[in-house]
């Protein structure tokens, strides 16, 4: 149902959306909505960011196929841009299809360099298939923050 | 019989030992008694660590087996449990994400999701209880803190999983990874722990089956050893009883049989065979001691017994010597007494011979003249009494006249009654005719009257027949009557011619009356005067009656005398035979 009221809603974005420059987000487009985060968690503190990433009413974090993701130092989701049912479940331990770690390698770049760019395989929220994705996360405090885009 | 030949020979290669020497020493001192139950004690001992021994492994098994049953298969039997549960939820996760994707009736997958849930507290549950058991190992215990803490995380990406399951599939299919990377840790470690607790399941029961190794190992070794050290100080005991008790015994069985220089061995020994060795001893010395004794008195008796016969040939010799001397004396008195014995005897004889003949002179004397007294007594006698029955006879005479006359007058009376009957006769001579008369009436009478009378003719008859026979009776009277008047006739002339005779007869009776009296004084006279010849004669017998007595007596004496001397000379003869007797014997013995 909610998938559905979801896909509704997503497709009424869609039509309404005026000047979409593509239909999926590029990198830059991913990198320029992990800034804005970033931006929001320095004003509004931690709570206040989680709970507008969550709300797909809020533009600024939710843009066709781009959506940000939140996760704790534990890969614990803290806050999820598409997918609310994520949010306060563990998943360090999380792997894609090909077996990939990819909570695991995003903790890692965030503790190593701090951000960075990390290709894997998750499902398109509006198509709800597996897709090849690569996004980009950053280190933000105790968390990082990420925005990916699906490969076409 | 080699055992035995063993057990008899002294035990040299055993003493060669030190040890079993000293042991030997040792046992050969023990009182029998400890010695008899040594064996007994020594099995008693075997038996009884054997038997602590299988009572200590026994309660160590039932340890084991107890802990095998209650606690490790338990615990087993929960690890199973969790281990399956385990499986079993992972496996409905699964299934809860599939029908999620597949999109089924909220209906089932909220009972499946209320399954799972329920799963997951209860697995919790298992899991907090087996890792709070008391009979975990250290292993264990870190094992089971390793899964509690990989439980903790399963449970929640489980938990998340299906969370997400209710609203995104896809992303819970995607989280399905590693929810299964959780489950599968999870069941490695309590497979882990399983393996483990079957571990140490297998190590108890390796322990029991080698405890029971070691009891079978240990009660063979101890039984063989009970056999053998009982085997062993059996035949030390009996060696150290029997050996000596064979040897005491023929030691016994020779000194009973008189031998005293046996060689007692098993003097040292300081138990009752020892005690018994000693007392044997003493009764050996006490035999010798008796034997050399009675050897001294058997030979001083026999001294005695030589000096005795010696001193009795001697005495005997002495004493025949006096005694024949005295015998020969006595003999020759004996004699002379014998002789003069008979040479008086002989005398005597010749005296009663003597006095013999005279008195039988004597007494013929004196009866011829007893005879003539005698003969002149009856004599006087004779005449006396032919006095008295010349007496007698004038007397009968007398009375024989008187009765001659009595008679005479008798026989006259005697015809005169005879006269008097001859009238009777004739009137009874008439009545017997009349009768007869009546009775030949009566028979006519009876004739006419026929055969009424017949009968009175019958009686008439009669009648007649005694008239007849009266009359015939008083003929014959008659006839006597004159009979007896004739003989009275002759009697009284006889009685007359009687008469006269006596008369006569009574005078030559009173001629021989007075010759008698004549006579019978001559005859007094001559007996008298041969009574006082008799009496001479019998005074003179009595006398040499008297001499004869004496004499006889003398020959009584004097053949008393010559019995008794033969008597005498008998009995000194005796004397000699058995005085020769005696000294035989003497010097016999």
């Amino acid at each position: 149902m909610r998938i559905r009221a979801f896909l509704v809603f997503a497709a009424l974005i869609a039509i309404a959306s005026p000047a979409p420059a593509a239909e999926f987000g590029s990198k830059d487009e991913a990198v320029a909505m992990v800034k804005r985060v970033q931006a929001e968690f320095k004003k509004s503190g931690p709570d206040a960011t989680f709970k507008a990433v969550s709300d797909k009413a809020v533009p600024d974090f939710h843009d066709r196929d781009l959506y940000p993701f939140i996760y704790n130092m534990e890969g614990v989701c803290v806050a999820h841009g598409a997918r609310a049912a994520l949010i306060g479940k563990l998943l360090i331990d999380l792997k894609d299809q090909d077996g990939k770690f990819l909570i695991r390698e995003m903790v890692a770049m965030s503790k190593g360099p701090g951000s960075g760019w990390i290709d894997y395989k998750w499902p398109n929220p509006l198509t709800n298939k597996i897709e090849d994705k690569s996004s980009y996360v950053e280190k933000m405090g105790d968390y990082f923050v990420g925005v990916g885009i699906y490969k076409q | 019989m080699e055992a035995l030949a063993v057990s008899r020979a002294p035990l040299a290669p055993l003493n060669s030992f030190w040890g079993l020497r000293s042991l030997f020493d040792v046992l050969n001192n023990l009182s029998i008694q400890i010695k008899a139950s040594a064996a007994s004690a020594v099995l008693l001992i075997c038996l009884l660590a054997l038997g602590a021994n299988a009572y200590v492994t026994t309660t160590k098994s039932a340890e084991g087996l107890r802990t095998l049953s209650h606690e490790i298969e338990q615990k087993l039997q929960t690890v199973s449990n969790v281990s399956d549960a385990i499986v079993t939820t992972h496996m409905k996760i699964f299934r809860y994400v599939s029908w999620a994707s597949n999109s089924l009736s909220k209906k089932l997958l909220d009972s499946l999701y209320a399954q799972i849930s329920s799963d997951l507290s209860e697995l919790s549950i298992r899991i907090d209880e087996l890792s709070q058991r008391p009979d975990l190992s250290a292993e264990e215990k870190a094992s089971l803190q390793d899964l509690t803490i990989k439980w903790q995380k399963c449970i929640r990406q489980a938990k998340d999983t299906i969370d997400v399951g209710q609203s995104d599939s896809a992303m819970a299919t995607m989280m399905l990874g590693q929810t299964d990377d959780s489950f599968k840790a999870v069941y490695s470690d309590i497979q882990t722990m399983s393996l483990k607790t079957i571990n140490a399941a297998n190590t108890v029961r390796n322990s029991l089956y080698a405890d029971a190794e070691r009891t079978k190992t240990i009660i063979i070794l101890g039984t063989v050893l009970s056999f053998v050290v009982s085997v062993f100080v059996t035949f030390m005991v009996g060696a150290s009883i029997v050996r000596p008790i064979k040897s005491i015994t023929d030691v016994m069985q020779q000194l009973s049989a008189g031998k005293t220089d046996v060689e007692i061995g098993h003097r040292d020994r300081r138990d009752e065979i020892g005690k018994m060795v000693q007392a044997i001893d003493i009764f050996r010395k006490n035999m010798i001691e008796i034997r050399s004794m009675e050897q001294a008195t058997h030979q001083a008796e026999q001294n005695r017994v030589v000096e005795r016969r010696a001193a009795m040939h001697e005495l005997a010799g002495e004493f025949e010597k006096s005694v024949q001397q005295i015998a020969k004396e006595l003999t020759d008195a004996v004699a002379a007494m014998h002789d003069n014995a008979e040479a008086m005897s002989l005398i005597a004889a010749q005296t009663r011979d003597k006095s013999q003949s005279t008195a039988g002179i004597v007494i013929d004397t004196q009866t011829n003249v007893d005879s003539v007294a005698d003969a002149a007594e009856e004599l006087a006698k004779s005449i006396e009494q032919l006095a008295a029955q010349t007496h007698n006879a004038r007397e009968l005479t007398n009375k024989t006249v008187a009765e001659s006359a009595n008679a005479s007058a008798n026989v006259q009376q005697l015809l005169d009654a005879v006269s008097q009957i001859v009238p009777i006769t004739g009137l009874i001579q008439a009545i017997a005719q009349q009768t007869n008369l009546l009775a030949l009436n009566a028979t006519i009478e009876a004739a006419r009257a026929g055969v009424a009378g017949k009968g009175f003719a019958v009686v008439a008859a009669e009648v007649k027949s005694l008239a007849q026979q009266t009359a015939q009776a008083t003929e014959e009277i008659n006839q006597k009557i004159t009979a007896v008047n004739a003989s009275c006739g002759a009697v009284v002339g006889i009685m007359e011619q009687v008469i006269s005779a006596v008369g006569h007869l009574g005078e030559g009776t009173m001629e021989m009356a007075t010759a008698v009296g004549q006579q019978a004084a001559a005859t007094q006279e001559i007996s008298k005067n041969a009574q006082q010849a008799a009496d001479g004669s019998r005074i003179v017998a009595n006398n040499i009656v008297e001499l004869d007595q004496k004499t006889r007596e003398n020959d009584d004496a004097s053949g008393q005398a010559l019995a008794g001397a033969k008597r005498l000379l008998d009995h000194a003869a005796t004397l000699q035979t058995q005085v020769d007797k005696f000294l035989r014997h003497v010097r016999a013995a």
